[in-house]
Parts: structure tokens; C-alpha cells; sequence
């Protein structure tokens, strides 16, 4: 398996204030998930366990304290940052849209790298994330929290990114609409060769990714196909985590 | 000069009544003010004769650098006073605002004595020291409000703006949007001003040359002069403050600094 992301022995802490009323709090403690290139990777594990802080040490919204981070074997801290963030996109769970229409987001990113190119398979990227009525020009203050969450996962896609990460992405949407979104989103991300990493507590969607790593404890604590860890779960957490299942 | 009349400590006492009233009211119903009125009423009196005589000194000053001196006291003081009102990160936040103090004052301050008030000697305290104080008063209330605004709506904002830099974005573009609000919302005062001056309010060196025995029309075209100035020194000040403090806000990897938000 040739890899695309590599983080080894990981440390992280991360804090918030400053100063004397700061608070800090120890994510990681020599974590290692290597990602596969092309590989669909679920991510899941208690709350705190670190998932958004791993999205965010990839794209380098978080820098790590000790060890390091590769991308495509090279380190994030020695890659221009902006393009590692457009090659590897995370989407969050709460959608952010930026300027007027749905178009301004569309070629948000693709500006900010000061491509100001065409538009052309923007309508169709509406259609990817299950949008067909939705217009470019349509103002982004009239969509629903469920549009404005497909707006943003468009948004991602059209930087047509190596790595994508959803972070609950779906969480909002209404469980048909989420389940055509992914089907097709799975069946891009297969056909454009993108890894996945994506972190959710839905069992189907669990279920149609490659591995899944559970975070614990500063590290994994335990990884393995989707069938492995949901049926034959070999840690605590785990087990609580499949127990907590819908 | 004709026309001016001096008032005597016993004058003062007599103004004094007025806030004893004030006081009495505010017992009598429970409002807790005594206390406040008090200590405002005698910082008011000692700080002012302070002052009385601090100027008394200073306009007899003769020499250019110890006129630029107190003009270098006045920007420390004001930017170190507009940071405190920010809060958090203090040490920082007060180069930012004492540079962005000086910039738009000391700015508008060259323009005003070396272009329009051509005064002899150029540093004369009797003109610099009042017109500077006003002009970086102006300067210290945009930077302070613009900073504490910023802080405000980023703090606020976090996901969002981390949201902007995964989608991205530059820390400029993301914070974008924060440093125009910012802008704006510290200026409204001072557009206020520009808007009523002279309608809901006289200024106070157009009252102060009026009851010395100025003219009125000569008096109005120093209050308009003011108002430019003020209102120059303010806007510069207050988008200095703001951009620079907003890139405090982000690592020069486009990341959020930690404690920041």
C-alpha cells in the first residue's frame, strides 16, 4: 500500500486562553495511522479522542508538538501551505459559506490560489452533491442548513483535492438525501482516486469504507476492516462505541 | 483678551452644589452612585488642576525636544490605554496600538503644523500640545474600539474563520470581513461627529475660543480644521490597529494562533 498521509508518533496538546486562565488539554501521545493512497478510511472514537484535531494536523490548521506529518511522503510543514490545504480538503460538520451566491463558493478556493479561470463544471458539481435546482446564482442566504452543507462539500470538490475529509459532513442532512450524497460522492472519490478520511457514527456509512482506526487514549486503539470492528470489537472503547450505535 | 472673565475657586464650590443634589437624589432612591459621583468628582478636580500646572510648565517650554517628549508621553499613554481596553494578550496588543497611534496622529500632526497652522516656533506648545492631545485622543478611542471589535467577532467566529483557511483561503481573505466590520464600527463615532457637530454639539475648542474672546468666524474655521484632523487621524489609526492586530490573530502559516481565539 503506497501511503498518502503518515503520522508518526504524533504528540499534540492542544490549548485554549492564554496565560494564566488557559486550559490544556493532551490529545495525542505518540499517535501512528498511516492512510493509504486511494484508501476510504472511517475514523471514529469517543468525543475528545482527537478526530477533528487528526483532520486539522493534515491540513495544517494545527501544527503537532512533537513527531510529524507526511503527505504524499513529504512534510506538511515543508509544503507550501495553501496548496497542501487545497489538496486536502475538510469539510466540517457546521457549514460556513463565504461571500453572496453559490458561485462565490464554488470558486472560493480556486480565487484564493488566484486561478481565475472558467466555470465550467460547477452546475455539474451541484448535481454530484444532489443540488440539480440549485442555481450559481442563487444568493447563499436563501439555502437550508442541509444546502449550505452540500454547497460546502461542492465547495471542496471543486478544488478537486487529493485528500478529502469529512468531519460529520453529513451529520445535518436528511438520511435519503445523505445517502445519495455519499453514493455518488464514494463512487467520485473511487473514480478520481481521492483518499477518504472520514469521520462519523453512522453504521452504513461506516460500513462502505475500506478500514476504520478507533482513537483513544492519545493513540489508536485498535483498526481494522468496517466487519472486524463493528462485529468482533476487541478494546473497550470499541465496544462502547459499537454499543453506542444507532 | 476683552470679553473674558475669570473664575475663582468659590465659583468652582458653587458648581460644586449642583453634583451634592445629584448625590442626595441618588441615595435617597438607592441608586448607588454616591460612591462613583465621589471619586469622579475630586479625580476631576485634582486632575484637571494637574493639569493647570503641567501645562503652565510645559507651555513655557522652549526647547523642540522636550515639547516632542511630552507629545512621545501622550502616544505611550493613549496606546498603552487602548490596548488595556482590548484585554487578553496585552503585551502584544500594546506595540500594535501604540505604532498605530503614532502613525495616524504624528501624521496628522506633521500635516496640520507644517501645512495649515504655520505656527512660530513650530513647536510652540500653546498650539501642539491642545491640538496634538485632541488629535491623538481621536487616534487612541478608533484603535481601541476597532481592536476590541476585532477581537470581539473573531472570538466569536473562530470556526468560521478556520473554516475560510481549510477552504483556502489566505489569513487575510478569511479575516477579511472582521477587519471591515471592525473598521466601521470603530469609526461611528467619529462619522457621528461629523455629522452634528454644531448641531447637537458645540465643540469645546470652538467654546473655549468663543468665551477667550475669539471671534466666532474665526473660531469655526479652527473647529473645521479640527474635525478634518480628528477625523483623518482617527480612520488611519483605527485601519492600522485593526490590520495589524488581526494578523496577530494567525501564525505566518495561515493557522489560527493558539490563545488567539
Amino acid at each position: 500500500m503506497e501511503p498518502m498521509v503518515q503520522c508518526e508518533d504524533v504528540h499534540k496538546t492542544l490549548r485554549t486562553g492564554d496565560g494564566a486562565k488557559g486550559h490544556a488539554s493532551r490529545v495525542f501521545a505518540g499517535l501512528n495511522v498511516v492512510v493509504g493512497r486511494a484508501e476510504r478510511l472511517g475514523v471514529v472514537g469517543p468525543s475528545g479522542c482527537g478526530k477533528t484535531t487528526l483532520l486539522k494536523l493534515i491540513n495544517r490548521l494545527l501544527d503537532v508538538d512533537a513527531g510529524r506529518v507526511l503527505v504524499d511522503r513529504e512534510d506538511v510543514r515543508d509544503r507550501e501551505v495553501l496548496s497542501l490545504r487545497r489538496g486536502a480538503q475538510l469539510v466540517p460538520q457546521k457549514p460556513f459559506l463565504f461571500g453572496e451566491t453559490v458561485r462565490d463558493n464554488l470558486l472560493f478556493g480556486l480565487q484564493a490560489a488566484g486561478n481565475d479561470g472558467g466555470e465550467e463544471g460547477l452546475s455539474a458539481l451541484l448535481e454530484e452533491v444532489a443540488l440539480p435546482d440549485v442555481g450559481l446564482d442563487r444568493p447563499v442566504a436563501a439555502l437550508s442548513v442541509g444546502e449550505q452543507q452540500r454547497v460546502c462539500l461542492a465547495r471542496a470538490l471543486a478544488l478537486r483535492p487529493q485528500i478529502l475529509m469529512l468531519d460529520e459532513t453529513t451529520a445535518s442532512l436528511e438520511p435519503p438525501t445523505a445517502r445519495a450524497v455519499l453514493e455518488r460522492l464514494y463512487r467520485r472519490v473511487e473514480e478520481e482516486g481521492m483518499t477518504l478520511l472520514h469521520v462519523t457514527h453512522e453504521i452504513p456509512k461506516l460500513r462502505a469504507l475500506d478500514r476504520i482506526v478507533v482513537l483513544a487514549a492519545g493513540g489508536v486503539a485498535e483498526e481494522g476492516t468496517p466487519r472486524r470492528i463493528l462485529e468482533r470489537p476487541q478494546v473497550e472503547v470499541t465496544r462502547e462505541f459499537v454499543r453506542g450505535l444507532d | 483678551m476683552e470679553g473674558f472673565v475669570d473664575l475663582t475657586l468659590p465659583d468652582v464650590a458653587i458648581a460644586l452644589v449642583f453634583v451634592v443634589i445629584v448625590a442626595v437624589v441618588s441615595a435617597l432612591n438607592r441608586l448607588f452612585l454616591e460612591k462613583t459621583l465621589l471619586v469622579g468628582t475630586v479625580r476631576t478636580f485634582v486632575q484637571l488642576i494637574a493639569v493647570g500646572y503641567v501645562l503652565k510648565w510645559i507651555f513655557g517650554l522652549d526647547r523642540w525636544y522636550l515639547v516632542l517628549l511630552a507629545i512621545a508621553a501622550m502616544v505611550a499613554v493613549a496606546g498603552w490605554h487602548a490596548a488595556r481596553r482590548v484585554g487578553r494578550g496585552v503585551g502584544r496588543t500594546v506595540i500594535i496600538s501604540t505604532a498605530a497611534v503614532l502613525l495616524g496622529s504624528v501624521l496628522v500632526i506633521m500635516i496640520l503644523f507644517g501645512v495649515i497652522v504655520r505656527v512660530e516656533p513650530w513647536y510652540n506648545p500653546r498650539y501642539l500640545i491642545p491640538l496634538a492631545g485632541m488629535i491623538i485622543n481621536a487616534s487612541m478611542n478608533g484603535a481601541s474600539l476597532g481592536m476590541a471589535t476585532f477581537a470581539t467577532s473573531a472570538r466569536e467566529h473562530a470556526e468560521r474563520l478556520e473554516a475560510a483557511l481549510a477552504a483556502g483561503a489566505t489569513s487575510r481573505l478569511a479575516a477579511r470581513p472582521y477587519v471591515r466590520g471592525a473598521v466601521k464600527m470603530a469609526l461611528i463615532p467619529t462619522i457621528n461627529m461629523m455629522m452634528t457637530v454644531g448641531i447637537v454639539q458645540i465643540p469645546g475648542a470652538m467654546t473655549g475660543m468663543i468665551l477667550a474672546g475669539g471671534a466666532p468666524t474665526a473660531a469655526v474655521l479652527y473647529q473645521i480644521v479640527i474635525v478634518y484632523m480628528i477625523a483623518a487621524a482617527a480612520a488611519a489609526s483605527t485601519i492600522a490597529a485593526v490590520i495589524w492586530y488581526s494578523r496577530a490573530f494567525f501564525t505566518p502559516a495561515h493557522q489560527l494562533r493558539a490563545g488567539s481565539v
